[in-house]
């Protein structure tokens, strides 16, 4: 189960973004994004502890204090309506359905009025039609208005074979989650960007944006980078080694 | 890697994917048990993740043996997963073993479970400096960096961590458990060149002495030094730094 570090209020009729750990961890990239944009002092923190995920800890990169982040935080914003998780590690394997049953059981028992996942998808695993145009898709468990330009994410051969939701490889918990919603009727619906690993940054900023048209999070129209940015990729080669 | 010249490698994933089967971990131990004496811990607990913290502690305290241990099952074999050793105000958890990653956390709460209300958890760890991030490395100074619960009392005996680092493992395990219960816990992480113990690489465990309730403690602050050389517990003999 998930056990909260204090007691996080009523969150009844509240939205939940949650990440996917998927291709590029552009999920967690986006929730850092939107975290990194929404003012501070409207914001309260949870650690949260689930025995699925591989324990992490770090300094928190949105309080200047000495506060730790722990591998599951959840982010209130009662002005807004939102609950922000953001997944700091990973999912064990074979650990993904015992998550997905704990997350929504509190989603269910707190409440909420919708969850939203964010992830990605393998950008080779992209059909032909998929190849031009937006990168960015959507699903959804139960009918939901969306903007315009949204586009639904569109079957494959393979998922008309076995006549169901469409799958998003390398998505994570993803399709397992939203198929979880649509047979116990909880609103969920899942954003998706097609993306291949290397500095997925971009993917994270364009995710972040996608979200925000359908869930006002942040006002800015060019959101900040994240300060847990910094040195993805490592320190720079010492010149010494060029003397 | 490659195995032959030629060879075409699956692509590799830097996420976690939770239905990738290989990457299921055999043989992990869902459950550990302790055959220490059950008097709880009422002071201080000090675990030791790795071989250099480990040995450090051991170097605090003078012919004290281990009066526990800490077993867990692995393929229907019982394995030594840590050793314990209790001091009049003070416990200390030593685990050299490699741990899985499905092990972190059962594990961090068996050696909880050694501790009563009050207890102050110390956690010591060890990392290869080429993992630790910093917008400016200065070289010359050895690398000793904490993370602490909001429980423990605040102090500045050591640099806080900075971002973007992160650390996962037993002691980070530890930590997240302290702090989502209230527990007061102080992770001490010394960044070394070298996994083998003398008296650079154990030097940064010192600061832990700057700790009020390590100051309180039956605990001796060593002479690295010459602790390891009367113990000789380095190896090999050609090392330079005793």
């Amino acid at each position: 189960m998930l056990v909260f570090e204090d007691e996080i209020g009523d969150v009844a009729g509240f939205t939940v973004i949650l990440p996917a750990v998927s291709v590029g961890n552009a999920g967690q990239l986006c929730v850092d994004v939107l975290l990194e944009n929404i003012q501070k002092e409207k914001m309260k923190t949870f650690q949260v502890l689930h025995p699925s995920l591989v324990p992490v800890v770090a300094p928190d990169t949105l309080l200047e204090n000495t506060s730790v982040s722990t591998a599951l935080q959840a982010y209130v914003i009662e002005d807004s309506k939102l609950v922000i998780f953001q997944i700091r590690s990973g999912i064990l394997p074979g650990q993904g359905s015992a998550f997905i049953a704990d997350f929504l059981k509190w989603f269910k028992e707190s409440g909420c009025a919708e969850l939203v996942v964010v992830g990605s998808m393998h950008a080779h695993e992209r059909i032909d039609k998929q190849i031009t145009g937006t990168d960015l898709r959507y699903l959804t468990s139960l009918e939901r208005k969306v903007p315009d330009d949204f586009v639904k994410l569109e079957h494959r051969e393979q998922d008309l074979e076995t006549g169901g939701e469409p799958n998003i490889p390398g998505g994570g918990i993803s399709s397992r989650i939203l198929r979880q919603c649509h047979q116990q009727n909880l609103a969920a619906t899942v954003l998706i960007k097609f993306c291949s690993e290397g500095d997925n940054s971009t993917d994270g900023m364009v995710l972040a944006q996608y979200l925000n048209l359908l869930v006002p999070v942040f006002n800015k129209s060019r959101p900040k980078i994240p300060k847990s940015w910094q040195h993805l990729f490592g320190h720079s080669a010492p010149v010494q080694m060029f003397w | 890697m490659a195995s032959f010249f030629g060879e075409v490698l699956p692509p590799r994933s830097r996420i976690l994917d939770d239905e990738d089967l290989d990457a299921m971990e055999e043989g992990f131990c869902e459950e550990f048990k302790v055959t220490s004496p059950p008097e709880l811990e009422k002071n201080l607990l000090i675990v030791c993740e790795g071989s250099l913290p480990g040995v450090y502690t051991q170097l605090c305290f003078n012919n004290i043996q281990a009066c526990g241990e800490i077993l867990g099952k692995s393929s229907d074999k019982e394995v030594s997963f840590g050793k314990i050793f209790r001091g009049s105000n003070w416990t200390v958890v030593t685990c050299e073993h490699d741990l899985k990653q499905q092990e972190f956390l059962n594990l961090g709460n068996t050696i909880l479970g050694l501790m009563d209300k009050g207890c102050q958890i110390i956690c010591l760890t060890a990392r290869h400096i080429s993992e630790f991030r910093v917008e400016e490395m200065i070289e010359d100074e050895s690398v000793v960096r904490c993370l602490s619960s909001k429980s423990f009392p605040a102090t500045d005996a050591v640099k806080r961590l900075e971002i973007p680092n992160l650390l996962t493992g037993l002691s980070a395990a530890i930590l997240s458990i302290a702090i989502v219960k209230g527990l007061p816990c102080f992770l001490l992480v010394n960044y070394v060149d070298l996994f083998t113990p003398d008296s650079m690489t154990l030097q940064g465990y010192q600061s832990i002495f700057k700790l009020k309730c390590l100051q309180e403690s039956s605990l001796e602050k060593p002479n690295v030094s010459e602790a390891l050389k009367s113990r000789q517990l380095f190896r090999p003999s050609n090392n330079l730094y005793i």
